[in-house]
């Protein structure tokens, strides 16, 4: 068990050392924020929209996005792909140490130097400059904090079961890039879906890429009744566990697949 | 004349190798595409419910995003991957393979490294197309070679500022930073109109980091806009210049880069 | 004037001192603090067309740094070089046109391309004239036994292969002097042998200069006729490799099988430094005694069973005078049987 905690500790060393290059990172998330901040406040001028979104719904919804999707980024299907290319997965296989788990935790490492040297002055920059929402109940947070941790390993599971088939599928990172512009498409990352045309808003409810930002989200501007919250948490435990069922079968599978291949 | 002939062999082999492997180029292909096209879609959508934004139609924005990625494919075939390579080559020594020929540094590199950039020029193209006609711009001898020229000059001002990212590799160890910086997100200002952004933004991107040179002020000779902001008209025809401008000050930035290697080493 | 100049060169590095913590990285980018390290320290040799040298050295001693000048890469802090008339660094392109190099670590092929591409690329980029590309081109996939994986894609190829192509890749251009660098490593003995062979070929056919470093003192003593030894900056030795032997491997080691168990020489010209039962390994220095001598002495005086001679390995001399003091080497060194 602890051994993965290193494996996060060590991911995030590993970054540690280059720190000097988060100054400029972070310089490139600010600027990416100010071109973000423009186009809404030129977009919502007249003040709030049909749909019932203000400015400061959408800075709050902004950095909220950039938050979870710093958290939840991940190159583990490159990082497999790169192995297996190199044969260095055999090694993966001989060690006492859950391949899953020690990608998860060394992906874990990765973002959490991201989210405390790049996201978080981003924060603080941004609260300093605008306004942003907090949520109006208690019973808001809650659902928030737990929705967000379910749509956070949500999106760990779906990026998991990807690179688990990259040892089908040879190519790691055009695979990757179709997972993010998916998720930026039905995820909300862009433009959220309240601003969507009608079909693409209802297809966005059959995938679950609406469940890991938007929704959540949108239980902290207070837009989801409680019924609402609630069913988006149970549709997101449902969804972990169909994720875990498959993943679990995806593994046994890629198993039987190295051992006959030779990896 | 001969070492150009020769320059265009290098190309011709590097894009000789890239389709040699048929399948994964083709997924490759389409994966791109599918990205930038739902780029494309989606500041459409945003657009279009908005209706305008700053006086800008979904259309209009689709132009300038299209001229943008069209000058940004351009550039990349020569330039993109020595970019993202330089710093590495500098570090494995790779760089003096580059030194012991009979070749300009230089173009030697950049040939070497040349790629294609197929489905940002398509898709690019395409768009270009469609905006041309929804918009009903006047289709002219004239016109049509002044996009050309644009595109052109557009992609030596992107071109330039790919080398001046790069460049510095030649003195720093680490810096790929600042071209994710200058090339990823200083870029990404350029999706809109740079009216909507603060004064010192305008100006940085027009006077410092000239991207709005590309797309921006073209567009208006083009949509026959008057958005200058603070500028004056004649800027629409300025790409041209700039274009040669800036690479020539790039080239000279590159030969500088080259000294100090050769009297530090790697 | 000799073919290959080198005079008085220096090289010295900037080496950028790392300063310590935030505070420190924020001054080190307004007053940097560095150390000045000397890695060719005041060196000059000439080297005549078509010799065969051999430049050899521990890691860091300047050897590449050398190199690098003679290719034009890197410019001396003071000194000059000539190559052919030329200064290689001032003109480059000229100079890098009559000059072949060969890395034992990099390939100069193209990765996905079939072999002969490669050649059809190079003969472009050095304007070979068609004729002679032809000439040389049959006469080394003869020499090198290339016919057989022309038509392949480079990364299919051995090791061994991909060597011998790069080695024909550097010659296809009649160049006068070849920079190889580690052109054995990693290579099979069998493939070893072709490349030493197909290089003192090269040498003797066409009166190429060649210059090789090298770690494998096999090479050495195979191929080249002259030595330059460099450490720490400065040229240890300089001069045939036989002299260098004569040299430096003063003794010599014979490993005598005598039919008494306590049989031994008593001459004090001769040092036992092992035993093992009648087995005895003797030590002797050529200045004191020669082999031949040596050798009747003690025929004559005991009888022995089995006799054989050891001569020095230039490996071991070499090795002893890498770890020796700069200021302290002995006029003798004799090989140990250390390695039996």
């Amino acid at each position: 068990m602890y051994v993965y905690l290193e494996f996060v500790r060590k991911s995030f060393f590993e970054r540690y050392v280059y720190r000097a290059n988060s100054f400029i990172y972070l310089a490139g998330s600010i600027i990416r924020l100010m071109v973000m901040v423009s186009v809404w406040k030129v977009l919502l001028d007249s003040g709030i929209s049909p749909e019932g979104v203000t400015f400061v719904d959408m800075m709050s919804y902004v950095i909220i996005n950039m938050i979870v999707t710093t958290l939840i980024s991940s190159n583990m299907t490159s990082r497999i792909t790169a192995k297996i290319k190199t044969g260095d997965i055999a090694i993966d296989f001989i060690r006492p140490v859950s391949l899953k788990y020690s990608l998860i935790s060394e992906q874990l490492g990765i973002n959490l130097f991201r989210g405390i040297f790049n996201v978080i002055p981003v924060c603080l920059v941004a609260l300093l400059f605008f306004n942003l929402k907090f949520p109006n109940s208690f019973l808001d947070v809650v659902m928030f904090t737990i929705s967000i941790i379910n749509g956070i390993i949500l999106m760990f599971a779906i990026n998991y079961i990807l690179a688990l088939c990259s040892f089908w599928l040879k190519t790691g990172k055009y695979n990757e890039r179709y997972l993010r512009t998916l998720f930026e498409l039905f995820g909300g990352t862009f433009i959220p879906l309240w601003f969507y045309p009608q079909f693409l808003y209802k297809l966005s409810y059959y995938l679950p890429f609406r469940l890991v930002t938007f929704d959540p989200i949108s239980i902290y501007l207070g837009k989801l009744s409680l019924e609402a919250s609630l069913k988006v948490i149970t549709t997101q435990l449902i969804w972990i566990v169909c994720l875990y069922l498959l993943e679990r079968y995806l593994w046994l599978k890629a198993q039987n697949y190295i051992f006959i291949q030779g990896g | 004349m001969y070492y150009f002939l020769l320059y265009l062999n290098f190309i011709k082999i590097n894009l000789q190798s890239i389709f040699e492997y048929r399948k994964a180029f083709w997924y490759g292909q389409v994966c791109m595409i599918t990205s930038y096209v739902t780029d494309i879609a989606l500041i459409w959508v945003l657009i279009s419910r908005f209706k305008t934004i700053n006086g800008w139609g979904p259309y209009e924005i689709m132009f300038l995003y299209a001229l943008n990625l069209c000058a940004y494919s351009i550039a990349g075939v020569l330039l993109r991957k020595p970019t993202i390579a330089l710093p590495s080559m500098i570090q494995s020594g790779e760089f003096d393979d580059i030194l012991i020929r009979p070749l300009n540094p230089f173009f030697y590199t950049i040939t070497r490294e040349a790629a294609m950039y197929f489905s940002q020029l398509t898709v690019s193209a395409v768009t270009l197309t469609i905006c041309i006609m929804k918009l009903q711009l006047t289709i002219n001898p004239a016109s049509v070679g002044m996009l050309i020229l644009v595109i052109i000059s557009g992609a030596l001002i992107q071109g330039a500022i790919d080398l001046f990212a790069a460049i510095p590799a030649f003195w720093l160890i680490k810096s790929d930073s600042i071209k994710d910086l200058l090339i990823g997100d200083i870029r990404s200002f350029t999706r809109y109109p740079i009216s909507i952004y603060n004064r010192s933004v305008q100006v940085f991107l027009t006077l410092i980091v000239p991207y709005a040179f590309i797309s921006f002020y073209p567009a208006q000779f083009f949509l026959k806009k008057n958005d200058f902001i603070m500028f004056h008209p004649v800027f629409q025809y300025l790409t041209p210049a700039i274009g040669i401008i800036l690479i020539v000050l790039a080239y000279k930035f590159w030969n500088a880069g080259v000294r100090h290697y050769n009297s530090t080493g790697s | 004037m000799a073919f290959i100049e080198v005079n008085n060169v220096i090289k010295d590095f900037k080496i950028y001192k790392k300063q310590k913590g935030f505070t420190g990285s924020v001054k080190s980018l307004f007053c940097s603090q560095y150390d000045i390290k000397r890695a060719v320290d005041n060196i000059s040799f000439k080297i005549d067309k078509g010799e065969l040298v051999g430049y050899i050295g521990p890691n860091g001693a300047g050897k590449s740094t050398t190199i690098k000048m003679m290719c034009g890469i890197l410019l001396p802090t003071s000194g000059n070089i000539m190559v052919n008339s030329r200064i290689p660094y001032v003109n480059r392109r000229e100079n890098a046109m009559r000059m072949g190099v060969v890395f034992g670590q990099r390939s100069q092929l193209y990765w996905d391309l079939p072999v002969c591409e490669t050649f059809d690329l190079y003969k472009k980029m050095y304007r070979i004239d068609e004729k002679r590309f032809k000439q040389n081109l049959s006469f080394f996939i003869e020499l090198l036994g290339m016919q057989e994986f022309l038509q392949r894609p480079v990364r299919q190829l051995s090791l061994g292969q991909k060597m011998r192509a790069n080695l024909a890749v550097a010659l296809l251009h009649d160049p006068d002097i070849v920079y190889l660098d580690e052109p054995t490593i990693g290579l099979d003995v069998v493939a070893k042998n072709r490349i030493r062979h197909f290089i003192k070929e090269i040498n003797r056919e066409r009166a190429v200069t060649l210059v090789l470093t090298t770690h494998d003192m096999d090479d050495i003593e195979q191929i080249c006729d002259r030595l330059i030894m460099i450490e720490k900056g400065s040229i240890l030795y300089d001069g045939s490799l036989k002299e260098f032997k004569d040299k430096y491997c003063d003794g010599y080691i014979l490993t005598v099988v005598f039919s008494d168990e306590s049989a031994r020489p008593n001459d004090p010209r001769f040092k036992v430094i092992k035993e093992e039962g009648p087995k005895k390994t003797i030590l002797c220095s050529r200045e004191v005694i020669n082999m031949a001598e040596a050798v009747t002495l003690l025929v004559r005086s005991h009888n022995i069973v089995d006799l054989s001679i050891k001569e020095p390995e230039i490996e071991e001399v070499v090795r002893k005078l890498y770890e020796k003091d700069s200021e302290n080497y002995p006029s003798t060194i004799a090989a140990t049987g250390e390695n039996d």
